[in-house]
C-alpha cells in the first residue's frame, strides 16, 4: 500500500513536471531559444499568487487564474525585454542561453533579495483529504490531476485546429516560410511566450498552494521539466507531458529504497541513460525534428 | 594590505579558472555547464590525497589533473556526440551528481564538513607559508597555465578547433575528427580546471562543496563573458572586474545588506547585458 501510496504522490507532482515540461517543450519548439530562465518564471507565478492571496486578501478563486496570468505576462516580458533586442542582433542559440541564464540569476536572486529567502506559506492547517482504503488522497492530488487532464487535451486542440494554433506550429517547422506566408513572427512569440509561462504558471500556483513559496522552487522543477522532454522526446509535446508524469513517479518511488538526498542523482542518472541509450526519448523518433 | 593580496590571489585562481572555460566555451564551443564541477573533483582529489592518503603536494595536484581529465574523457565520450542542448543538460546533470556524491561519499570527502588543513606546497625544504609566499606560488601557475594558453592561441590546433566551434560539417568534411577532438579538447579543459581547484585547495586549506555549486559556475560564465572569450587579456580582466566590483559595497556600509544575493542579481544582469550590448565582452574581439 506504500507503494501505492508513493505513486499516487508521483502522479501529482509528475502533473507538475508535466505543465512545466510542456510548458518549455512550446518555447524551445517555437522559438528554439533554450528558456532556462522558464523556472524564474515559475517562480514568479508563485510570489504573483502570495502577493495577491495574502497582502492584497483577493479570494482564492480570484487569486489563482489572477497569478495564473500574471505569469503568463511576466514570461511575454522577458521575451520583450531579453530575447527580443538579441534577436535584433542576430544573436546565436549559444548567446541566447547564456542571457537566458543571466535571466534565471538575476529574477531568482531579487526575489530572495525582495521577500527572503525563507519559504513563505500560503495556507494555515491542513488539506481536505479523501481516504480510499489505505490510500490518502489530497486536494492538490486531485485537483492536479484534473488541471493536466484539461489543459493538455485543449492545448492539443487548440494547436491542431485554430488558427493561432496553426501559425505557431509553422513558425516551430519552418520560421522563414511561416514568415513568407505572412505570420507575425514577433506577435506570435510573445504569444508562444505567454502561453508556455501559463502552462508553467498553472504548475506553479497548485505547488505553491501546498508547499509554499521560496526564492529557488523554480529551478529544481524546470530542471527536472528538461529532462522529461528529452525523456518524453525533444519537439513532441504530448511525450514532454509523458516525461513529467513519468519522472514524478520514478522520484516518488524512489523514496520506497533510497532516502531523498538521492533524488536529483535519479532524476539525472535517468537523464544520462536516456541520453546514452536512446537521445530521441520514448516517443521520438529522429533526434533533430523539433515539431509542436 | 593583507586584504589586497587575497583579492589579487582571487582573481589569480579564477582567471586561470576562466582561461581553461575559454578553451571549451570560446575556443571550440563547448558549452559546458560542469566546469565547476571539474575544479571542484580537482580541489577534492588534492585534499583528500595529501590529508587523508599523506601523498605529497605535488603528486597530488598531477594525480588530481590526471583524475579529472580522466573523469572528463569518460563523461565526455557519450555526452559529446549529442547535439549542443542534449549536452547542456548532460552537463548539469553531471554537475549536480557530483555534488551529491560530494556531500555523501563520507570516506574520501568527509561530507558536508569538508576536509580541512590541507598542507601548503614545499619546494625542496622550503615550505611556501606566508601570504606572499602562497601568492607567488598561485601567480607562477597561474601564468604556467596563462602561457600554455597563449602557445596553445599560436598554434594551428586553434584554428581547428574554431572550425569544430563555427561549423562542425565543415570540419568534418575538412577531415577533422570532431567528436575525438572535443573530447580530448574537453579533458584537457577539465585537467586544467583540477589544476586550479588545487590551487584553490592549497590556497585556503580548506575545502567544502559550497564553492563548486551552480552559482559558481553561473559566476564563471559571467567573468568568461564579461572579460570577451578568446581573449587572453579577457581572462584577467572578468575575473579582476567581478571579483573587485562587489568590494565596493563594503566602502558604502554594505552592513545589514544581503550581499550575497545582491552579486548574485548583478552577475545575472552583467550577463543579460553583456549580450544584448556588448557581446564580445569588454576586451575580447569575438561575439559570443
Amino acid at each position: 500500500m506504500l507503494l501505492l501510496q508513493l505513486f499516487i504522490n508521483g502522479l501529482a507532482s509528475g502533473a507538475i513536471y508535466a505543465l512545466t515540461a510542456v510548458g518549455f517543450a512550446l518555447i524551445y519548439n517555437g522559438t528554439r531559444i533554450f528558456h532556462i530562465a522558464h523556472g524564474a518564471v515559475f517562480t514568479f507565478g508563485g510570489y504573483a499568487l502570495y502577493l495577491l492571496a495574502l497582502p492584497l486578501g483577493l479570494p482564492w478563486i480570484v487569486a489563482l487564474p489572477a497569478a495564473v496570468i500574471a505569469t503568463a505576462a511576466f514570461g511575454a516580458l522577458m521575451d520583450t525585454l531579453v530575447y527580443r533586442p538579441l534577436r535584433k542582433r542576430g544573436t546565436g542559440p549559444a548567446g541566447m542561453f547564456i542571457a537566458s541564464i543571466g535571466a534565471l540569476t538575476f529574477a531568482q536572486a531579487t526575489y530572495s533579495l525582495v521577500f527572503g529567502t525563507d519559504t513563505i506559506n500560503l495556507r494555515k492547517g491542513g488539506l481536505p483529504t479523501f481516504d480510499i482504503g489505505e490510500v490518502t488522497l489530497t486536494a492538490v492530488h486531485v485537483i492536479a490531476a484534473m488541471v493536466a487532464l484539461i489543459v493538455f487535451p485543449v492545448l492539443q486542440l487548440f494547436l491542431t485546429r485554430t488558427r493561432w494554433g496553426r501559425a505557431i506550429r509553422a513558425l516551430a517547422d519552418n520560421p522563414r516560410l511561416a514568415v513568407v506566408r505572412g505570420i507575425d513572427a514577433e506577435r506570435l512569440y510573445i504569444v508562444i511566450f505567454a502561453l508556455g509561462s501559463a502552462l508553467a504558471g498553472l504548475g506553479v500556483v497548485i505547488i505553491a498552494f501546498d508547499l509554499g513559496v521560496r526564492p529557488e522552487m523554480g529551478f529544481s522543477v524546470m530542471f527536472v521539466a528538461l529532462v522529461a522532454v528529452i525523456v518524453g522526446g525533444v519537439g513532441y509535446l504530448p511525450g514532454a507531458a509523458a516525461g513529467g508524469f513519468l519522472l514524478g513517479i520514478t522520484q516518488s518511488l524512489s523514496l520506497w529504497q533510497l532516502s531523498g538526498r538521492w533524488q536529483d542523482v535519479v532524476v539525472f542518472g535517468a537523464l544520462l541513460a536516456f541520453l546514452v541509450f536512446r537521445p530521441q526519448g520514448i516517443f521520438g523518433h529522429m533526434l533533430v525534428t523539433r515539431r509542436v | 594590505m593583507d586584504y589586497t593580496l587575497h583579492l589579487i590571489v582571487l582573481v589569480l585562481i579564477y582567471a586561470s579558472l576562466v582561461v581553461s572555460l575559454d578553451l571549451l566555451m570560446g575556443h571550440t564551443g563547448i558549452l559546458s555547464f560542469a566546469h565547476a564541477a571539474f575544479y571542484g573533483i580537482g580541489a577534492y582529489a588534492t585534499a583528500s590525497l595529501t590529508v587523508y592518503g599523506g601523498w605529497d603536494w605535488f603528486s597530488a595536484m598531477m594525480a588530481a589533473v590526471v583524475i579529472t581529465a580522466a573523469i572528463a574523457a569518460l563523461v565526455g565520450i557519450p555526452t559529446l556526440r549529442l547535439g549542443g542542448d542534449y549536452f547542456i543538460l548532460a552537463m548539469f546533470g553531471f554537475q549536480l551528481i557530483v555534488i551529491t556524491l560530494i556531500l555523501n561519499l563520507e570516506p574520501i570527502t568527509n561530507g558536508p564538513f569538508g576536509i580541512r588543513n590541507v598542507p601548503r606546497p614545499s619546494i625542496g625544504s622550503f615550505q611556501v607559508q606566508s601570504g606572499l609566499g602562497m601568492a607567488l606560488f598561485v601567480a607562477a601557475v597561474t601564468g604556467i597555465i596563462f602561457w600554455a594558453h597563449w602557445r596553445f592561441a599560436r598554434s594551428p590546433m586553434r584554428a581547428m578547433l574554431h572550425a569544430i566551434r563555427d561549423d562542425e560539417t565543415v570540419a568534418m568534411s575538412l577531415g577533422i575528427d570532431v567528436v575525438r577532438t572535443k573530447i580530448l579538447v574537453f579533458a584537457i579543459g577539465a585537467g586544467f580546471a583540477a589544476l586550479s581547484g588545487a590551487l584553490m585547495a592549497f590556497y585556503f586549506r580548506y575545502v567544502t562543496a559550497n564553492s563548486f555549486v551552480l552559482s559558481t559556475i553561473i559566476l564563471l560564465w559571467a567573468m568568461l563573458f564579461v572579460g570577451g572569450s578568446c581573449s587572453i587579456a579577457g581572462a584577467i580582466v572578468g575575473p579582476a572586474i567581478l571579483i573587485l566590483f562587489p568590494e565596493l559595497f563594503r566602502f558604502v556600509g554594505g552592513e545589514g545588506l544581503d550581499i550575497p544575493n545582491i552579486q548574485e542579481a548583478l552577475y545575472g544582469l552583467l550577463l543579460i547585458l553583456v549580450m544584448i550590448f556588448r557581446p564580445q565582452g569588454l576586451v575580447g574581439r569575438r561575439a559570443a
